[in-house]
Order: structure tokens, then C-alpha cells, then sequence
């Protein structure tokens, strides 16, 4: 059992990596005040940019930018809708997914029987994602939410926005800057599913992280550290899960399956301390 | 109005992933004329899906070409649609109708006695009557042969099955893949782990990797799309695979030993000339490696790795199975 364990640790840190990704983009973009449920639909696309943009240069560099680009692009219309014209954020979030899904499969099947894109996906051959997503995003994040000035002024805008008014910052550019960083964060993490993860895209093959991270985000009570733990039990739950499915020891693997959420929710919320939201989160 | 721009968005969504459905209603098929043999298909979903749908069309396609035949398609998503639907082709003489899927059953019964005239074919289940048939695919005959592969090959006495959703199909060719690779040693273990779904390639990776952790040396997917990630994981660790549906030796040519293909395109034809020439028996249309429709292809790179023994063997098996002497095992559905 140990020795299981000890063997799917390894392979929950770098599996959950995307995951992870979201959910420090989301949690700082909560911070200010926005809910962005279309993080799912951000990620599906920067994976099919990733792809693209990896197979049209042959780079993989090329192909993180390329994710990174995508998901800004799904950043600034969610932007234009909730910050520029104030539309509802659950509405659109839900209508970016719907666009999301329909847009790279649509696209997908058409580039697919380019001879460009049956050729292999260039690889990374130094990850560097890992470590990042894992130590370096958290402690600077962490750093710029709770000891800056304008993580002071990030977070009043999703507790107090008149406050900010008042103070003669503007509202809008402060949440425009964290969709901004929740965009590249998503861009990467969708990126990293699709040329680490994966060799390539397919339809939808976010398969639901970005709800996930919507609901780690919560558990995790708006806080970097929930946001490490929250990702960190569901990614080693998911990986001992298959792992103790590999062994055959006689478990329905529908129950295996629904483990890692489970276990997530239980530890979470066993967890001491108040939950509260941002109090403008969502307005 | 503070909602509506966001509205109109969402209306705007919907409706671009609308138009990839919408589009493959095909025309009303024409009326009735004695010489031209006209052959009807409906499917559950858009043709273009790249999969199940797309290549029942591509099989209607083959019919059209090669029978030739005049053909219709329909695509159909509720119970009444498949009933109407048929009936339509039966009221417009057609002599073959085929609905894609082990749902269209009851409609294909009750149409199928309105009209005698009309062949009602489904794709998979086991309702017979006068005019009535399931084709059901054989595909367990080449995962049979696989498993005899991975079990002869194996250092380890150890494969992986990695599947997306527990489908009574994808358990019936491993449970094939079982009783071949047990035929050898019935001592070999295999090992299923399932991810919940056919999307998710980062999923199936994680799989893979615990079933080669577990000590698999051979792995064989039945997960679709998401079996990317069981290649991905497989040349990672310089494991020995299998390919499973398309031939997938190309995939990844350094580890994908050999596939396990269906050919379902040709089904449709070889079941439409059966029809045609009046060789359709009231009875399920079993379609396996006799019919040309399943095969296992082997990636010639690296047969070579292979001992001649073994190949040897599973060029006897499959023989044994192309004459009919020898029954592949496979689940009950």
C-alpha cells in the first residue's frame, strides 16, 4: 500500500498541474471581485492555440505562447462583456464554455486533416511548469495579493469597490489586470495539458478542471494555501485512485472514480475557519 | 437592460454549437421507381462527429458508390423520430434501412412489421424477425489475438487495459483480450483500470503510467480520443502497446507493436449486398475477420521484435477463427 502510494505521488504532482494552474488564476481574479466560470472554456482553447501554434513553428516554446495567447483572447471577450458592459458574469462565463466547446471542435476537425498537424507535437524537454505552478506562481502571488499596495487595492475591489472609487483608483483596471493574470496562468495550464500531458488537442479534453478549480477556489476559501492544498489532495487522490485500480484489489472502480472528489470536499471542509466570499464577488 | 448583452452572447454561443448538428439533414428522399435500389440511414447524432456517426455515413457513402445505390440519410434523436422515420422508408419502398445504434430496436420491430418489404437493419443489439437484423462486429477476435501477443511476449506476466467508459462493447474485447492472453498462461494477469470518459487524454496517461507502475510490460486502450494519452504514456516508459478500432501503428510507430481494426464501411456494404442479392437470413449479421470487416494489423517495424514463434501461433489462431472451428468468447450484451 505504501509503496503504491509512494509511486502515484510523483505522477499526482505533474498531472495536476494544469488544475493547479487554474485554480491560483481563479483565485486571484475572485479576489477582485469577478467569477469567471468560463476558466474551463479559457483553458480548452489555450490548449488548441497550444497545438496550433506548437505545429505551425515546430517549437513548443512557441506552442506555450500560443496557449497563452488564446486564453487572453477568451479573457478580454469575457472582459468586454463583465467589466465594459456589465453583463452578467455567470451568464457569460456559461455562454464562454458553450463558445469555447463548439469553437475548437468546429475548428479542430477542420485543421486535423492538414498534413501539418499529423506530424508529432514537439516536446518539452526541460519542464520547468511544474516547479513554477507548484512554489514560485504561489509565493508570488501570495506576496502581491497580501504585502503590495496594489494587491491591497485588488482585493478591496472584490470587498468594497466603492472603497476603491473613493480612494481614486480605478475599479475596472485592477480587475482587467487580474483577468490578465488568470489568463496567462489558464494559457499555460491548458498549453501544459496539451504538449506535456497529452501530444496533441482533442474535443473537450479539458474534461471539467475548470470546474473543478471553480469548486477548489471555494473550498479553498479564497486563499493561495486552500488553493495548494485543494489541488494537492484532489491531484494525489486522483493518482492513488488508479493506481489502487492498476492492483486490482477488488474495489468498484465507479467508487474509485468519485474519490477524488470526495476526499477533496471531506478534508476541505473539515478544515476550521469561516467561509466568506469576497463580499462584491460576482457584482 | 443590464442583462441583455450577455444574453444575446450566450444566444450566440448556443447557436454556433447548434450549426454543427443542424446542417446533415439530408433532402426527402425521392419517390418510389423499380430499378434504382434505395438504401436508408439514420444516425443518432451529426455525421460529422469524426466517429461513430461519421463512419456509419462513410459507409452509406461506399454503398452508393459500389452497389450502387440511391441513399438517404436521416439523423433522428428521439424514439418517435426512428419509429417515423423508418416507416417513412418503408412507405417509400425502400429495400434497406439501417439505424445506427442498439436504440433503434423497438422502432426498427414495429416498422419492420408494417412494412415486410423493407430490410431493417440496426447496428449492435438482438431483435430478429422476418425482416429485421442486428449487425453486430466481431472486433473481440482480434483482441482475442492480442492478448495471446501480449502474454507470449510478456516478461512481466503482466498487461494493462486502459477504457473509457465500462461499456458492455469495450468489456466484451477485454474480456476477449483476457481469455486469449490466459489461453497462453492462464496464470497472466490483466490488469482494467477505466477513467469515467473518452475526452480526458491527460487522464488516461495517469492510468497508464499506474498500470506500468503496477508492473504491465503490455497495454491495450479501448478509450477513443483519450487513448492519446495511453500512447503518450507508453513512449514515455518504453512500453509495448496495442492500437485499438483504427489502425493506430502509426500513432506511435516505436511502441504500438500492432491494432486491432474494424472496418465499418465495408460492413455496410457487405451487409447491403447481402440484401441486394437476396442472401439476407433472418438473423444476426455477425461481421468478423471472415467478412474482411475485423483484422489485426501488424506494425511490420516491429514484428520483428516478435519470436516467429508467436507469430507463427497467432497466424494458426487466426485461422482457426476465419474457418469457424474455433469461437472467440465475448460478453454477453
Amino acid at each position: 500500500m505504501i509503496d503504491v502510494i509512494a509511486q502515484a505521488l510523483p505522477l499526482a504532482v505533474v498531472a495536476s498541474t494544469p488544475l493547479l494552474l487554474a485554480v491560483e488564476g481563479e483565485t486571484v481574479v475572485e479576489r477582485s471581485g469577478i467569477i469567471n466560470l468560463g476558466i474551463e472554456g479559457m483553458m480548452l482553447t489555450a490548449a488548441m492555440t497550444a497545438v496550433v501554434a506548437a505545429q505551425l513553428t515546430g517549437s513548443a516554446v512557441a506552442g506555450f505562447a500560443g496557449g497563452i495567447a488564446g486564453a487572453l483572447c477568451i479573457g478580454a471577450l469575457f472582459g468586454l462583456f463583465t467589466i465594459v458592459r456589465r453583463a452578467d458574469q455567470i451568464v457569460t462565463g456559461t455562454a464562454v464554455n458553450l463558445l469555447a466547446l463548439g469553437l475548437t471542435g468546429f475548428a479542430w476537425r477542420e485543421l486535423e486533416q492538414r498534413d501539418l498537424f499529423t506530424r508529432s507535437v514537439p516536446r518539452i524537454t526541460f519542464d520547468v511548469i511544474v516547479p513554477a505552478a507548484w512554489i514560485i506562481v504561489p509565493i508570488a502571488l501570495a506576496i502581491m495579493l497580501w504585502n503590495t499596495s496594489f494587491g491591497l487595492r485588488l482585493r478591496a475591489c472584490g470587498e468594497n469597490p466603492e472603497a476603491v472609487r473613493a480612494s481614486g483608483s480605478s475599479v475596472d483596471a485592477h480587475r482587467w489586470i487580474a483577468l490578465i493574470i488568470e489568463s496567462v496562468l489558464a494559457g499555460i495550464g491548458g498549453a501544459y495539458l496539451a504538449l506535456a500531458l497529452s501530444s496533441g488537442f482533442a474535443e473537450n479534453m479539458t474534461a471539467g478542471r475548470g470546474f473543478i478549480a471553480l469548486s477548489i477556489v471555494i473550498f479553498g476559501r479564497w486563499k493561495l494555501k486552500g488553493a495548494l492544498l485543494g489541488t494537492a489532495v484532489f491531484g494525489a487522490t486522483a493518482a492513488i485512485q488508479y493506481a489502487l485500480q492498476a492492483t486490482s484489489r477488488g474495489v468498484p472502480f465507479h467508487l474509485l472514480l468519485a474519490a477524488p472528489y470526495v476526499v477533496t470536499l471531506l478534508i476541505l471542509c473539515g478544515i476550521a475557519g469561516r467561509v466568506r466570499a469576497p463580499e462584491s464577488l460576482g457584482k | 437592460m443590464k442583462r441583455s448583452p450577455a444574453a444575446l452572447f450566450l444566444l450566440l454561443a448556443l447557436a454556433c454549437g447548434r450549426t454543427e448538428t443542424a446542417q446533415s439533414n439530408s433532402a426527402p428522399p425521392a419517390a418510389p421507381s423499380k430499378e434504382t435500389l434505395k438504401v436508408g440511414l439514420l444516425t443518432p447524432g451529426a455525421v460529422n462527429d469524426n466517429g461513430w456517426n461519421a463512419i456509419a455515413y462513410e459507409g452509406l457513402q461506399q454503398i452508393k458508390a459500389k452497389l450502387p445505390a440511391e441513399v438517404s440519410h436521416q439523423e433522428t434523436k428521439t424514439p418517435a423520430e426512428r419509429e417515423e422515420a423508418f416507416r417513412a422508408y418503408g412507405a417509400q419502398g425502400y429495400l434497406l434501412a439501417f439505424g445506427h445504434g442498439f436504440e433503434f430496436q423497438d422502432a426498427a420491430m414495429k416498422a419492420g412489421a408494417q412494412f415486410p418489404k423493407t430490410v431493417f437493419i440496426t447496428t449492435s443489439g438482438s431483435s430478429v424477425s422476418k425482416n429485421v437484423a442486428p449487425m453486430v462486429f466481431e472486433l473481440e477476435q482480434a483482441t482475442y489475438l492480442l492478448g495471446v501477443i501480449a502474454a507470449r511476449e510478456s516478461k512481466t506476466g503482466k498487461a494493462g487495459l486502459v477504457g473509457g467508459m465500462n461499456l458492455p462493447s469495450i468489456a466484451s474485447t477485454f474480456l476477449a483480450f483476457k481469455a486469449g492472453a490466459q489461453s497462453v498462461n492462464p496464470k497472466f494477469e490483466v490488469k482494467e483500470v477505466y477513467t469515467g470518459n473518452f475526452d480526458d487524454a491527460g487522464a488516461a496517461k495517469l492510468a497508464t503510467l499506474s498500470l506500468i507502475n503496477a508492473g504491465c510490460d503490455f497495454i491495450f486502450h479501448q478509450a477513443n480520443e483519450a487513448g492519446r494519452g495511453v500512447f503518450d504514456a507508453c513512449r514515455e516508459r518504453k512500453v509495448r502497446c496495442f492500437g485499438s478500432n483504427k489502425n493506430q501503428n502509426d500513432v506511435a510507430p516505436e511502441v504500438v507493436v500492432a491494432s486491432a481494426v474494424l472496418d465499418v464501411p465495408t460492413a455496410f456494404v457487405t451487409v447491403a449486398t447481402r440484401v441486394r442479392d437476396h442472401q439476407f437470413k433472418p438473423e444476426v449479421q455477425w461481421l468478423g475477420m471472415k467478412d474482411g470487416i475485423v483484422s489485426l494489423v501488424w506494425n511490420e517495424a516491429l514484428k520483428k521484435s516478435i519470436a516467429p514463434a508467436t507469430v507463427a501461433e497467432v497466424e494458426r489462431i487466426e485461422k482457426t477463427i476465419r474457418d469457424g472451428s474455433f469461437k472467440v468468447p465475448r460478453g454477453k450484451f
